[in-house]
């Protein structure tokens, strides 16, 4: 799932890529921008988040719905003035800017950081409208993909990404299956969230870890899964989509906690699980360990709803892979994010879901 | 000493409407062997295909358009200069042919081979076996089998030519009303023909067919169309086959300029090109040099049926300090013109796209968007690349060329 960033990457390719970046570097830097220049992709985490997601299109999205892709975008060339409000995603990356910001005054000429790049299946002429909005609010995103209409996939793998957002389940279900971490977002009021950290929820099986285990809830019940857990608490879970994302988030606070800034980190990660501290969650603490991974905050249910607990930590993004968790999460406030993997996918509240043909 | 020769196969367009572009004729044939007539498609074939596609939509859009490809193709040195004759033959050699033959044989400008095999009220045939064998220089080979058989037992087809060169067309038609019980048919053309044009298969009108298969292994190259239609319908009645005959186009080539070192530049100045196509990266700065807009031209893998052309937009913004360079003024102009091209498709369904690469954030690209709305041009789609290189995107793109007006070297 990592290999989206690989680490030991051949000499040749780097010296090829390096020639590249440092050419495109003097270019960038001759264009006079006071600006900072984004990061390398190599060494940056990177977010793509699409339109719907960063801003709220819904009424633009019906519009496009009733009249048609010319209308549509005949309405944004109209309105290209008009800043568009914020979307679901626009507290995540405002919480990502804010980390940048930090790291930057610690560690000036690095590049690691986040990168924030917007992907967008939009036509390049309702890129206008998007650009003068991020400006508008003053958003540092200065890498933009407008497809005009083709599929991201290949521009979130040019780009390195690691972590995609859309509002189209369709593209993020494409991009797990081509091994990006990606979840669906959905439209939620949400209180104010802090403005000093970032918070970032997951749910661990089937997210952080692989469906190996809830496949064994889901066919043979609760009980056969402790009994499974306990059995094979020693042997590390497989990876989830998501579990890239959490590493690079930890590669970020370890430069916070190397400058003596655990206290103060701008970066906060919970584990959320229906899994309990007893019976089944020793396995997890022992996988996440074995990784190398920490998580600050590791929140066993036992089987209780998720919603209150996430109301409490008030996450600037949650992710799950069952839309049950994610329907109850935003009815109680929580931005949460569906990510389609694994067999959760099959079930809806414990029960098989007739799945139709898939599309071709 | 340039020579300019009209192609007669080609309707020539309106010299004041048209955008005239310009390749080179390395670009388009790859040398083969000597002994050949016709060369080889070469690395701007998908090109010459995207921009004939455009052509053909426009004129669907609107058959007096006049603002249209005009493709001139020029030899930059005195050797390709000297095979004048060659050139031409290759460009009338291919293209798109919708082979429509009428029901015998007599199609003009064609040398023919009609194969018919017909038998009507059989029973109980065994094997039909068929098997034609090592031709040179056929034009089209069309074969046509219909019976209203029943029981047909195997089909076996073989088509097995070995060193046949310059084949046209090849056009398979098995049709049977009422056939019932088909047994095996198998179909299986095979050979080491080069330079195949189209193949298309038509098989109709076949109940309860045990197996088709099917297999066309051929070492050629440049594969023409291949189209394959089958239907399966009942109670055919008679199946009369009717189809009639086209002109048989080549590449819609307007103009050959046989040119050489010395004085290709001038040839397309003379020749109003307004766009010049080059896979060699020296030829492309000289004439840029003059005023003339250029650009390389690479080999692409899995190149698209849509024309896709990309702008670089770092130099649109730049402030016009003192008079324009003609470079300049002829980026311009070549791209308000493609911006009315493209202004008379749909937003979804175009065969021509436009895309604008910038390595700018956000911010500048916004200008660039607008400064080329303002030259007419509606663009696609856009990346802002904010100090990242362009190979990566490129390779998703795909374009068949890349535009900077001030030609700086591209990489890949």
């Amino acid at each position: 799932m990592c290999e989206v960033k690989p680490n030991n990457s051949a000499p040749t390719e780097d010296s090829g890529a390096e020639r590249d970046w440092a050419a495109a570097k003097v270019f960038f830097d001759s264009l006079k921008t006071n600006k900072p220049r984004p990061p390398k992709p190599q060494y940056a985490v990177t977010i793509a988040v699409s339109s719907r997601t960063l801003f709220d299109m819904v009424a633009e999205r019906k519009i496009y719905e009733d009249e048609g892709l010319e209308k549509y975008v005949a309405y944004q060339v109209e309105h290209e003035s008009d800043p568009l409000l914020p979307g679901v995603a626009f507290p995540f990356v405002k919480a990502l800017m804010n980390v940048n910001s930090r790291l930057r005054k610690l560690y000036p000429d690095s590049e690691e950081l986040f990168d924030i790049v917007l992907m967008t299946n939009n036509h390049a002429q309702v890129g206008v409208r998007l650009i003068n909005s991020i400006n508008h609010y003053d958003l540092t995103i200065e890498r933009f993909c407008m497809t005009g209409g083709k599929s991201p996939i290949g521009y979130l793998k040019a780009y390195m990404t690691n972590l995609y957002l859309s509002k189209d389940s369709e593209k993020v279900t494409e991009a797990i299956e081509e091994g990006i971490a990606a979840a669906t977002m959905f439209m939620t009021q949400t209180e104010t969230l802090s403005e000093t950290q970032l918070r970032v929820a997951f749910d661990g099986d089937a997210v952080l870890f692989s469906d190996e285990s809830e496949i064994i809830v889901k066919e043979h019940g609760l009980d056969t899964f402790f009994e499974h857990e306990k059995a094979f608490e020693n042997k590390p879970l497989a990876q989830g989509p998501l579990k890239c994302f959490l590493e690079a988030l930890g590669k970020l606070q370890r430069k916070f906690y190397a400058k003596n800034e655990r206290m103060n980190c701008p970066i906060r990660t919970y584990l959320v699980t229906a899994r309990s501290a007893a019976s089944s969650g020793a396995r997890v603490l022992k996988t996440l360990r074995s990784w190398g991974l920490e998580i600050d905050e590791a929140l066993f249910l036992a089987g209780a709803p998720k919603g209150p607990l996430l109301q409490k930590i008030k996450p600037h993004i949650y992710f799950d892979d069952q839309m049950f968790h994610i329907q109850g999460a935003n009815e109680m406030g929580t931005i949460s994010a569906h990510v389609p993997y694994g067999i959760g996918q099959k079930y809806h509240k414990g029960k098989l879901i007739e799945q139709p043909a898939k599309k071709e | 000493m340039v020579s300019t020769i009209q192609n007669t196969d080609v309707k020539q367009k309106d010299a004041d409407r048209a955008l005239v572009v310009a390749v080179t004729s390395r670009a388009v044939f790859e040398s083969g062997a000597d002994g050949d007539d016709v060369y080889g498609m070469g690395v701007a074939f998908p090109l010459l295909q995207a921009l004939q596609r455009v052509n053909k939509r426009l004129l669907e859009e609107n058959p007096a358009e006049s603002l249209l490809f005009d493709v001139v193709v020029i030899t930059t040195d005195s050797q390709q200069q000297q095979q004048s004759s060659r050139i031409i033959s290759s460009t009338r050699h291919y293209g798109n042919l919708t082979l429509t033959s009428s029901s015998s044989s007599s199609t003009r400008h064609y040398g023919n081979l009609t194969l018919t095999i017909s038998s009507s009220s059989t029973r109980h045939y065994g094997n039909l076996t068929l098997t034609l064998s090592s031709i040179i220089h056929y034009s089209n080979l069309t074969l046509t089998i219909s019976s209203s058989t029943r029981h047909y037992g195997n089909l076996t087809l073989t088509l097995s030519s070995s060193s046949t060169r310059h084949y046209g067309n090849l056009t398979l038609t098995i049709s049977s009303s009422s056939t019932r019980h088909y047994g095996n048919l198998t179909l299986t053309i095979s050979s080491s023909t080069r330079h195949y044009g189209n193949l298309t298969l038509t098989i109709s009108s076949i109940i309860h067919y045990s197996n088709l298969t099917l297999t066309i292994s051929s070492s050629t190259r440049h594969y023409g169309n291949l189209t394959l239609t089958i239907s399966s319908t009942r109670h055919y009645g008679n199946l009369t086959l009717t189809i009639s005959s086209t002109r048989h186009y080549g590449l819609e080539v307007s103009r050959f300029c046989f040119s050489s070192e010395e004085d290709f530049v001038e040839s397309l100045q003379k020749n109003n090109v307004q766009l010049f196509l080059s896979t060699d990266s020296n030829e492309a700065p000289q004439a840029s040099q003059k005023g003339v807009l250029s650009a390389l031209l690479d080999r692409q893998e899995a190149p698209s049926e849509q024309l896709r052309v990309m702008f670089c937009g770092d130099d649109v913004n730049r402030p016009d300090a003192g008079p324009m360079p003609a470079s300049r003024q002829a980026a311009q102009n070549f791209s308000a013109q493609l911006g009315e091209m493209r202004q008379r498709f749909s937003m979804s369904d175009s065969p021509l796209r436009i895309v604008l690469v910038t390595s700018h954030g956000g911010r500048e690209s916004c200008g660039a968007l607008r400064t080329l709305r303002s030259h007419g041009v509606n663009v696609d789609e856009a990346y802002c690349l904010a100090g990242a290189p362009r190979s990566p995107i490129l390779s998703v793109v795909r374009p068949h060329f890349l535009l900077s007006d001030g030609f700086s070297g591209l990489e890949d």
